[in-house]
């Protein structure tokens, strides 16, 4: 093909005439993301939403604390060295051992439904994009911008559960008992907080505010089907038999807090709300229960847990460029 | 090699399969320990409100309160069923070898049966506040697995239609007069919250959260270990009341409630029956308590393969009586079943015995890890007619002649492995007389655990006086829908039964020679005088359903003919050969699942009765089988307006007096 374009040319380019006018393209403009390939967008995107977390450890109220900070960097007019107003975004403590020990009882009962959920959970192992489109109705022509969205979301909530994986290691089922089997090969890292459930509430959060923003009509029903989806998708990692209960219970206030956070991030002026995660309150013994944290009446996050504690509203610095991201996609849901 | 043959000697058997779970150490059936108290059913020859009361008449034994509890709901009847004589009980281990010799318990108590339990709780003591049907009120009462009583199918509105349910395996709040499972009601009670504010108090965004609900009530424990069949996506139970009683929650009438009755998951998942005629009677009384003043249908979508098929088992009977005492009463009440879907098993076998022996050859499988049985029937009249019979294992090991009232184990390394226990009837008016042949598994993980060798056990039958006729059942054992594989089902053999015609099809059809009949492969408890048996057939041309076992019906002892050559009428239980199953309720609301068998064509049968209850027209075995003959219904048709293109009718063991196709459960729209 080259050399056909270079034969090609010799044969009908002619003499040579000198450059076309032409003007400079604005700088830092957010309209010129039109122009980049999605991959470079999202390298964009993910820079400026990665580079205001920060990861701490602390002891707060006598626990040992995983943090993960909005570090609100910002500089000042004519000032070149940015200043930052560290705000928290969520705490994870870790649950003790017992707690895993009572908790590998209720991987063993879930084992049960293994046989019938076993397409739902291959179809799962990478995120489940299929799951949510079909709630939102979403398509890589039609909502493209939606979708680069929700894959910028995906990613946040990817890197900082790693990171608190790393910071938190627990043993999965398997290592506790030679009897759990699980019927996928079990990921390597960290079984709390759950990945899965992170990933899928923070879609689910995104997704219904997103759906909100752009059809003010639609109803709490889209909220509850998009977090019904997120709990089974959660849960089915426990039947599948690589994850406790208690690591779906962090993974969702982790995956709605990185939402609301993601949201205010892209939407500008406002407060999203910081939260901690205390394992060491968890009941051993209690099943995930999604309810305990999303009314799935007014579509809004409530605390009826033991285990949870809203540590209060926070400014994010707002992106530009986030924020022409989340106007395309309202646009096109509309 | 010395034969590891034996007779025991001076056994009294009150109940075989007692005798051969004692003989084996309770390894099968309590895992190894003796459970100090047995699960039993029992026929009384007093009304089981005297028996529980003590006043037999003559003085009971001393301590009998100590061999025999009996729950208070038996010694507390609804009006109308005083003189109900059959009951559960929970007894020693002393009362089985005392029934047989003390005449104070041999004057009460006609035969016992044994049941594998469930965990019990108190009895608690609370006052049963009568309950206000609304005028004009049927009831539908459904005895199965997984009642997911939430379904949208199964609501008046937004409330449930289920107004009282019993989880048998349910935790800490037994119903009154029972000492096991959970009850739940519709209303609240002071002791918890009904199951009409768990529907409102977790309903959001207008969709009821059943997961949630059943949480709340406790009626599913996703923490239990073990089987959770009203969590997976389809259910027995669930299906089976869509089409008994399913309806649109915006135009059901507020006259239709249900009851329901879970039996335990274990009586589910063990096949072969061993436990389920206690709960299914318990759960029979707790119905009828629940109904004194309405009219009420109960159906029961079990079955077994072994049995007496003659209507003398003591659940049919028992059945039989309730079924009576109820009408006589004045009360509208009927019990259906299903006629089974063991018509191609190969697990009955059929033959007149004669100077030489008949070898029977049953073929039981390896990697089988629950018992297997064969129960040999013998004719009603066993004065001339006797048989005598000798086991040859797998290994060539051949037993000596077993006759009357012996008991045989075959114990080749210590454990007992097989056991022939030829049961003499105690009353030979009503039941005749046993031999049960029980196989120890064919395959163990426990530690020193021996197992029986698969392969062909063969069973020689001779007569021994008159010739006479001889059936044989192989009792179930296979796995129950959705359950973890667990039995195996083991057959008997010939080269004279012929499966296949020259196409390769299935046959239907038995020839004249072999031993091996798809003959009299009915539910045996469903061959009773008053309940309705129902068979299975295809929407798409009324053709019986392969599976859908048939009469005939074998002739009581002193009971005159038989009811019926089988079942008494088909439904549709198979959408076509190759469609199997029919289109209902999956376990959570909104989903629609198949699911197939002479199970889900019982309920069809349940929902005309219950019509015909709610407008005052007969609903009995009788007009069921006039309606299948010549009936005509909206909605409904019968051999009187079959579909174009129907097949004739089956033969009679098959199809009773005919087929009934009723509506479409699931909107007749969706393309099938």
């Amino acid at each position: 093909m080259a050399e056909a374009l270079v034969k090609h040319r010799e044969g009908i380019v002619g003499e040579w005439r000198g450059p076309f006018p032409f003007a400079q393209l604005a700088k830092e403009d957010p309209d010129n993301l039109d122009r980049w390939e999605p991959w470079v967008r999202n390298a964009v995107f993910s820079f400026e939403l990665h580079t205001q977390l920060f990861f701490s450890r602390h002891v707060e109220a006598g626990k040992d604390s995983f943090t993960v900070w909005h570090m609100n960097s910002r500089h000042a007019p004519g000032a070149p060295r940015p200043a930052s107003q560290p705000r928290r975004i969520a705490t994870l403590i870790r649950p003790p051992r017992g707690t895993f020990r009572r908790q590998l009882r209720l991987v063993q009962a879930w084992s049960d439904l293994r046989e019938e959920r076993t397409t739902e959970i291959l179809a799962q192992l990478t995120p489940p994009a299929a799951f949510w489109t079909g709630i939102a109705d979403l398509h890589p022509d039609r909502t493209r911008w939606t979708l680069e969205l929700l894959d910028l979301a995906l990613g946040l909530a990817g890197a900082v559960e790693q990171r608190f994986k790393q910071a938190l290691p627990c043993r999965r089922p398997q290592e506790l008992s030679p009897q759990i089997q699980p019927m996928i090969l079990c990921p390597g890292h960290s079984a709390f907080p759950s990945g899965h459930a992170t990933e899928a509430f923070t879609i689910a959060y995104v997704l219904w505010r997103l759906l909100r923003a752009a059809n003010p009509a639609k109803n709490a029903l889209w909220a509850e089907q998009l977090m019904r989806q997120a709990n089974r998708v959660a849960v089915n990692r426990t039947i599948a038999g690589v994850h406790y209960p208690v690591d779906s219970a962090a993974g969702q206030l982790l995956g709605l807090t990185l939402g609301e956070y993601f949201v205010r991030r892209c939407r500008g002026a406002g407060t999203y709300t910081a939260w901690r995660f205390d394992g060491t309150r968890y009941p051993r013994n209690d099943d995930f229960r999604w309810r305990l944290l999303f009314n799935g009446n007014t579509g809004l996050r409530v605390n009826t847990s033991a285990f949870c504690d809203l540590v209060g509203a926070q400014p994010a610095l707002a992106s530009p460029l986030l924020r022409w991201l989340w106007d395309r996609a309202v646009a096109e849901l509309q | 090699m010395p034969s590891a043959w034996r007779r025991l000697a001076g056994v009294r058997v009150s109940d075989p399969y007692f005798e051969w779970a004692r003989r084996t150490g309770f390894r099968y059936f309590w895992g190894g320990t003796d459970p100090q108290r047995f699960p039993v059913i029992m026929d009384l020859t007093i009304p089981a409100a005297v028996f529980e009361s003590g006043k037999w008449g003559h003085p009971p034994p001393r301590d009998w309160r100590e061999l025999i509890e009996v729950p208070r709901n038996y010694g507390d009847p609804p009006p109308g069923l005083e003189a109900a004589s059959f009951c559960t009980a929970t007894v020693t281990a002393d009362f089985f070898d005392r029934l047989p010799v003390d005449p104070a318990l041999r004057a009460v108590i006609r035969s016992v049966e044994l049941a594998l339990p469930v965990a019990s709780e108190p009895e608690l003591l609370r006052a049963l506040r009568p309950i206000e049907w609304p005028a004009g009120a049927v009831v539908t009462a459904i005895i199965d697995d997984a009642l997911g009583f939430a379904h949208s199918r199964l609501r008046v509105g937004s409330e449930p239609r289920m107004e009282f349910l019993w989880n048998q395996d349910g935790p800490t709040r037994p119903p009154p007069g029972f000492n096991y499972g959970l009850e739940l009601r519709k209303q609240d009670t002071a002791m918890a919250p009904g199951m009409k504010k768990q529907m409102a108090d977790n309903t959001f965004a207008g969709l009821v959260d059943e997961d949630e609900v059943y949480r709340k009530t406790r009626h599913l424990r996703y923490e239990r270990l073990g089987h959770k069949p009203l969590a997976a996506r389809a259910s027995h139970g669930t299906h089976v009341m869509d089409v008994a009683c399913g309806a649109d929650p915006a135009t059901i009438s507020d006259k239709r409630p249900l009851i329901g009755v879970q039996l335990p998951v274990r009586t589910t998942a063990d096949t072969s029956g061993g436990s389920l005629a206690r709960y299914v009677l318990d759960g029979i009384r707790y119905i009828l308590r629940r109904t004194t003043k309405v009219p009420a249908v109960v159906n029961v979508s079990y079955g077994l393969i072994a049995g007496p098929h003659d209507g003398s088992s003591i659940l049919e009977r028992a059945l039989d009586q309730l079924i009576q005492l109820r009408r006589a009463a004045g009360l509208a009440f009927a019990v259906v079943l299903p006629a089974g879907n063991h018509f191609l098993s190969r697990c009955h076998a059929r033959f007149r015995t004669a100077a030489k022996a008949r070898p029977m050859r049953w073929r039981v499988v390896p990697d089988d890890p629950t018992p297997s049985f064969v129960e040999l029937w013998l004719p009603r009249n066993p004065a001339g007619a006797k048989v005598r019979l000798r086991l040859r294992t797998p290994t060539g090991d051949v037993s000596g002649w077993i006759t009357e009232g012996e008991t045989w184990v075959w114990q080749p390394a210590g454990q007992v492995l097989a056991e022939v226990i030829y049961y003499v009837a105690p009353a030979p008016g009503i039941s005749r007389n046993m031999v049960l042949v029980a196989l120890a598994p064919t395959a163990s993980d426990a530690a020193g655990a021996q197992t029986a060798p698969a392969g062909t056990w063969t069973i020689e039958v001779q007569r021994h006086g008159a010739p006479c006729w001889v059936d044989a059942w192989i009792q179930r054992d296979d796995t129950a829908y959705g359950y973890p594989q667990r039995g195996r089902q083991s057959r008997f053999e010939d080269e004279a039964y012929e499966r296949f015609d020259e196409r390769g099809r299935e046959l239907e059809v038995d020839n004249a020679i072999s031993y091996v009949r798809r003959e009299g492969t009915i539910n045996p408890i469903a061959t009773g005088r008053h309940t309705v048996t129902v068979g299975g057939m295809h929407y798409m041309d009324w053709r019986a359903a392969r599976s859908s076992a048939g009469g005939p019906v074998i002739q009581p002892p002193g009971r005159g003919a038989p009811n019926s050559q089988g079942p008494d009428v088909m439904a549709v239980s198979e959408d076509s050969p190759a469609y199997h199953g029919i289109l209902a309720a999956g376990s959570r609301s909104g989903s629609r699942v198949r699911m197939s068998g002479t199970s889900v064509a019982a309920p069809q049968v349940t929902r005309w009765i219950a019509d015909q209850m709610a407008n005052g027209q007969p609903y009995g075995r009788q007009a069921v089988s006039q309606f299948a003959q010549a009936g005509a219904a909206p909605g409904y048709r019968t051999e009187a307006n079959p579909p174009p293109g129907a097949a004739p009718k089956p033969p009679s063991r098959r199809s009773g007096t005919g087929r009934i196709e009723g509506p479409p459960i699931v909107d007749p729209r969706i393309e099938r």
